[in-house]
């Protein structure tokens, strides 16, 4: 029974952590439109510190 | 007894995630980010102990790393002070978890050492304000130390707090430390030296902002430029909940954008919840005052955003040095350490209760995956920032341009004028103006700062009188430079104007070199700058005396 509850406890969370890595990882790999706004006007003369 | 795991996990869980974050540095090379400038050789120059003209942001560390260069060089000091800043932020938190647990003190590293804030300022470059965050986990340690009295604590505190002070936002967050979490009754002898001792290894750069020509005061403007900003549906406080928020987009991992951050957060912050119970169980005397730290380095975060800021604008306008305050989110140091410290003992705390209603296996899953959850959270700290790290190499134009200046030293002026350049050879990648750490020479440059459409003007009054000069289209032989290094690139030719009555020395693929022939005097002296200098040895003779208790300490039985 005991062996059963861990088994439970170690799905439930590895499938949490699992979706969270997923969102994290599409988050990661596909820019939001602001990076894709930053880049697409990135010109060597034009030297910013930053954008917010 | 002896017990290697729990010796060796600490230690073990450390290295790896700096290999991991930091994997892409075997290869040669310079990682050139921001304000991460290193070069081969940085020479050890007046400006480095006290700027002329500029405000001291990097003092005493440029003056730290010039001499450190005397023995290593520059790629090699760059990968050494990034790894050792992982590898001691990470440590530093498993040893300072009060628990037995080993598997506890590995979730308290990771839940430090892999952090957005962590990840932020490395790719915004700020490796000297990383020094403290590392730092503060070991002042803390010694400060608990000094309070209850261990030999060699004061000594250990010093240490601890010497890399913090290096830089003025991180000299700011040890002495607030000190003086939140130090006083204790029936000490006040340890009190007053731990105190006056971070108060002295801040003198440095307290002295050579008083000798500095720089006006004190900021512009208003930088205020909400620099201030936290959202990285998600949460917000700016959610942001900052979860140790993100810095003001700069472009320096976000990807993935703080994430719907799930948030709900990831919550979690996080909700074992917190459980575990700061527990923590004022275990750490009675010291975490009611760790929390309050905490909650002041948020609200110092948080200040730069409505409604404070009209508050903050007043503030830099009107007290010199209060510029400090604009980027607020730097000082969100402590709240990062209280949220990790506490993530940790929140996590044992539930492994408990379900080991106790399951089995000692369930326990462990919990630990495991709140191990986990930072990584799972923010997945592109992995391999250099999921690639940003990336080391470059200086075109042979900088040994070049360096050797002519070293031949006949005098003050460079560097145009573009811009502090900030995006050069071709470091893949576009913004990055400071390299000029006054490679030439040995006063470089003078523009401290004004571009962040999206608007220019927070900087301090240094002779900056603003070159870029009167430009902008009238007149020779920059006028401001009696002796040098003008201008980059030769396509889409920045400087006016023709500007460069009249300068003879062209050098002409390379990167970099142009012009000479004011009519300028021979060598740049002027330590002048003003001796006070500095005093105050530079008096830190330097804290730190010996604090190695000196340390050892002293350690000899006895």
């Amino acid at each position: 029974m005991a062996k059963l509850a861990t088994f439970i406890v170690a799905a439930v969370l590895g499938a949490a952590l699992g979706i969270i890595g997923i969102f994290a990882t599409v988050g990661a790999v596909s820019p939001s439109a602001d990076h894709v706004a930053d880049q697409s006007v990135e010109d060597p003369a034009m030297t910013v510190y930053g954008t917010r | 007894m002896w017990r290697p795991t729990a010796r060796l996990a600490p230690h073990l869980t450390s290295a790896a995630i700096t290999a991991v974050v930091l994997a892409p540095l075997v290869a040669p090379g310079y990682v050139l980010r921001y304000d991460m400038v290193f070069v081969p050789r940085q020479p050890l120059s007046w400006e480095m102990v006290a700027p002329a003209d500029a405000l001291p942001r990097a003092v005493p560390l440029d003056a730290l790393v010039s001499l450190a260069n005397l023995a290593v060089p520059g790629w090699l000091l760059q990968r050494l002070v990034l790894v050792a800043t992982l590898y001691f932020a990470a440590l530093g938190m498993a040893r300072l978890v009060p628990t037995e647990r080993t598997l506890t003190r590995v979730v308290g590293a990771l839940a430090y050492a892999w952090t957005p804030f962590l990840a932020e300022r490395l790719l915004l470059g700020q490796w000297g304000l990383l020094l403290a965050y590392a730092a503060l986990p070991w002042l803390v340690a010694a400060v608990r130390d000094v309070r209850t009295g261990r030999p060699g604590a004061l000594g250990r505190l010093v240490l601890a707090a010497a890399p913090a002070a290096v830089t003025p936002t991180g000299g700011l967050i040890a002495l607030a430390t000190v003086l939140v979490l130090l006083p204790t009754k029936g000490r006040w002898r340890a009190t007053v030296l731990g105190v006056g001792a971070v108060a002295a290894l801040c003198l440095p750069w307290v002295v050579a902002a008083l000798t500095s020509a720089a006006g004190g005061r900021s512009d208003p403007e930088g205020v909400a430029a620099f201030a936290a900003r959202a990285e998600n549906w949460s917000g700016t406080v959610g942001a900052l909940a979860g140790t993100g928020g810095i003001w700069n987009a472009q320096t976000v991992p990807g993935s703080r954008s994430s719907a799930l951050v948030p709900v990831a957060t919550l979690v996080l912050l909700a074992v917190c919840a459980v575990g700061f119970g527990a923590l004022r169980r275990r750490w009675p005397d010291g975490i009611a005052r760790l929390a309050w730290l905490a909650a002041c380095s948020f609200v110092l975060a948080l200040a730069g955003t409505a409604p404070g800021a009209p508050a903050l604008e007043w503030l830099v306008t009107t007290v010199p040095g209060a510029g400090l305050l604009r980027d607020g989110q730097k000082f969100l140091i402590p709240y990062a350490l209280l949220v990790a410290l506490s993530f940790a003992v929140g996590a044992e705390s539930l492994a408990h209760r379900l080991a106790g209603r399951i089995d000692a296996n369930a326990g462990r899953v919990v630990l495991v995956a709140a191990a986990l959850l930072p990584v799972v959270i923010l997945p592109d700290l992995a391999v250099g920032a999921a690639g940003q790290l990336r080391p470059v190499r200086y075109p042979a134009d900088w040994d070049a341009v360096s050797a002519r200046v070293a031949a006949a030293p005098g003050e460079v002026l560097s145009l573009p004028f811009d502090g900030y350049q995006r050069y071709r050879w470091n893949h576009g990648q913004v990055v400071r103006d390299p000029a006054p750490r490679y030439l040995d020479a006063p470089v003078l440059m523009n401290d004004a700062l571009r962040v999206g459409a608007v220019t927070v003007d900087g301090e240094n009054p002779r900056a603003a009188k070159v870029q009167a000069v430009l902008d009238a289209g007149q020779p920059v032989a006028s401001l009696g430079v002796r040098w003008v290094l201008v980059r030769a690139e396509p889409g920045l030719d400087v006016p023709a104007t500007v460069l009249s009555g300068l003879r062209p020395v050098y002409t390379g693929n990167y970099l142009a070199l012009w000479e004011n022939t009519e300028i021979t005097a060598a740049p002027p002296g330590p002048g003003r700058r001796w006070p500095a200098v005093g105050a530079h040895v008096l830190a330097a003779l804290v730190v010996i005396i604090g190695a000196c208790a340390v050892l002293r300490g350690r000899r006895k039985p």
